[in-house]
């Protein structure tokens, strides 16, 4: 579960959420909605940790992370980021083991039961045939969901993920979709990505946070359909220049 | 470990001790093996030959193998944490700060008043200091500006600043301690002495330790450093434990042997595709052996053909380089 609690955050100088309060479910796909430039990253990557300038608190699980050590962080959220990641010479499978790093020992030997939990997050992913390709060698959804992956192997209760869909086709964008809605319900995860794609989040997401510069607001999908809101921001039927 | 890298380690270490051998026979007079070998077990071989062996040849074998193995692990640590296959003491002016340090003090000590008898440890000091702050400001610079190919830049512009520093002083300076400096820039595995190999040997073998210490680190930082930091690490601890190793490692090797070009650059791309591996539990001993062999090779060519170090090196390390960036490759 992840809690903002007067969470205020800007990018450079500019002002992106001002005392956002919200809360994200376990075992439940949540899709985060906003124009360009809302400050979609800028919060994930200040839930994930990677950005400490934000006023307010973020707690996961009840903690907050500005209390947590590194490694207490690294066993509650696992994130995946937009950034392209190709490791020439490493095989999906040792990728995915990196994901290990917090259990293992000083130098990362993996346990028998750290291997079991590699394959199986390879398995659920549906790539257990790729293990031992390379990432140079494989297409951006096949390394996405390697990464994916990677972040499952962290066996977090938490996954965050930014714009996982941006360098996918359509059929394989619903596909990922459905694979993360499935990691919520099936495991009990509370699973939050950044989206451009507003009908597969109304289509396959339990809950909407939808950034509307400043304010957060957080619904669960139905009711945020009747709202109105995303209308009102993403209508194309907007101020038209003359 | 995939039985590939076992043969590999196998083969590195044999060929790392037969040309450790070799480099005691060679030189401007050659020595037989079973010379060699009677002269380290103290058996029954003329006393001038036993000299030369324990007292010259040994010592420059040791620094050639330390030397090796110190600055190829120096540039696999900084290739990986500035995730640049071009990055290297030498590239990011590790090795011109070292430079800074010693020029300092060799030139500068007669203003103080210091005389040159406390030079040894004054030297490696000089040089630790020197390389040291050039890897903080590379590191805190490099930690604001994203792109690798400025980080290259700033770091040829700070070996620019640096020899223009150093020209100054050169200017300013007496020609004995002028000669001094001169001589230590050329790089030479010949000149360090017993007592200085006392202060080399622990201070390269706990750069080593460790660098073997930031393995788990190294291995998480090829996803970069905000994956990295996701995964766990203790992003402040392992930047500084990779500084103090690379600031051992690079920095007393320069310290004593003068500027070493290529090394670091080359070797860990050799390794990488010898091994056909990523991984850091295997490239970090993997490159220590392939430095080791590597600088010992040189040595045994550069006494070969009575040629200075540096020159052998930067014919070798060269189409490395040239190879990276046609391939260009990220790591």
């Amino acid at each position: 579960m992840i809690e903002l609690n007067d969470f205020s955050i800007g990018f450079e100088r500019r002002e992106l959420l001002v005392n956002a309060n919200a809360r994200i479910n376990d075992g439940e796909l949540t899709a985060l909605l906003g124009r360009n430039g809302a400050g979609k990253s800028t919060m994930l990557r200040a839930i994930a940790g990677l950005n400490r300038s934000y006023t307010g608190t973020v707690r996961l699980n009840g903690l907050d992370i500005r209390e947590m050590s590194p490694s207490q962080l690294s066993r509650n959220i696992a994130f995946v980021s937009t950034q392209r990641t190709r490791i020439p010479n490493m095989r999906c499978r040792d990728v995915v083991a990196m994901g290990r790093a917090p259990y293992t020992n000083w130098i990362g030997n993996l346990s028998a039961d750290d291997n079991a939990i590699v394959e199986q997050s390879l398995l659920s992913v549906g790539m257990a045939g790729y293990a031992d390709r390379t990432l140079d060698k494989m297409s951006d959804g096949e390394c996405q969901r390697i990464m994916i992956a990677r972040a499952l192997a962290q066996s977090t209760p938490i996954l965050v993920l930014d714009e996982p869909t941006s360098f996918l086709d359509l059929p394989n964008r619903y596909e990922l979709c459905r694979l993360l809605a499935q990691l919520a319900h099936g495991q009990g995860k509370c699973v939050l990505f950044s989206t451009h794609e507003l009908d597969i989040a109304l289509a396959l997401c339990d809950s909407i946070s939808l950034i509307d510069t400043p304010h957060l607001q957080c619904l669960p999908t139905p009711i945020m359909k009747e709202s109105g809101i995303i209308d009102r921001l993403f209508s194309i039927n907007g101020p038209i220049y003359q | 470990m995939r039985p590939r890298s076992y043969i590999l380690f196998i083969t590195l270490a044999a060929v790392m001790v037969v040309l450790f051998a070799v480099d005691l026979s060679v030189g401007s007079t050659s020595i037989p093996l079973r010379h060699v070998w009677n002269a380290i077990t103290r058996g029954d071989c003329p006393a001038t030959t036993a000299r030369i062996v324990i007292n010259i040849r040994l010592i420059k074998a040791v620094v050639a193998l330390l030397a090796g193995a110190a600055l190829s692990v120096s540039g696999l640590q900084m290739q990986t944490l500035f995730r640049n296959p071009l990055a290297g003491p030498y590239v990011l002016g590790i090795s011109s700060g070292a430079s800074l340090g010693v020029a300092l003090f060799i030139l500068g000590a007669p203003f103080l008043g210091l005389g040159m008898s406390m030079s040894n440890l004054g030297i490696a000091g000089a040089a630790w200091a020197g390389a040291a702050l050039m890897l903080i400001v590379i590191g805190t610079v490099g930690h604001r500006i994203k792109d690798i190919m400025v980080i290259l830049i700033l770091g040829m512009m700070m070996s620019s600043g640096v020899s223009a520093v150093v020209q100054i002083l050169q200017y300013l300076s007496k020609d004995e301690s002028l000669k001094a400096f001169v001589i230590w820039t050329m790089g030479s595995l010949g000149d360090v002495t017993q007592r200085q190999l006392w202060l080399l040997i622990p201070a390269v073998i706990l750069g080593l330790l460790l660098a073997v210490l930031t393995i788990k680190p190294l291995n998480l930082l090829l996803f970069g450093e905000e994956y990295a930091i996701t995964m766990g690490i203790d992003i402040k601890r392992s930047r500084m434990l990779i500084f103090a190793s690379t600031t051992l490692l690079a920095g007393t090797v320069t310290a004593f042997c003068g500027p070493i070009g290529f090394i670091g650059l080359a070797i860990p791309h050799v390794t990488r595709l010898i091994f056909g591996n990523s991984d850091h539990r295997i490239l970090v001993p993997g490159t220590m052996l392939a430095g080791a062999v590597i600088l010992l090779t040189c040595d045994i060519v550069s006494k070969l053909f009575t040629l200075p170090i540096n020159a052998i090196t930067a014919l070798l390390g060269i189409p490395v380089v040239i190879w990276v960036v046609l391939r260009n490759n990220s790591l």
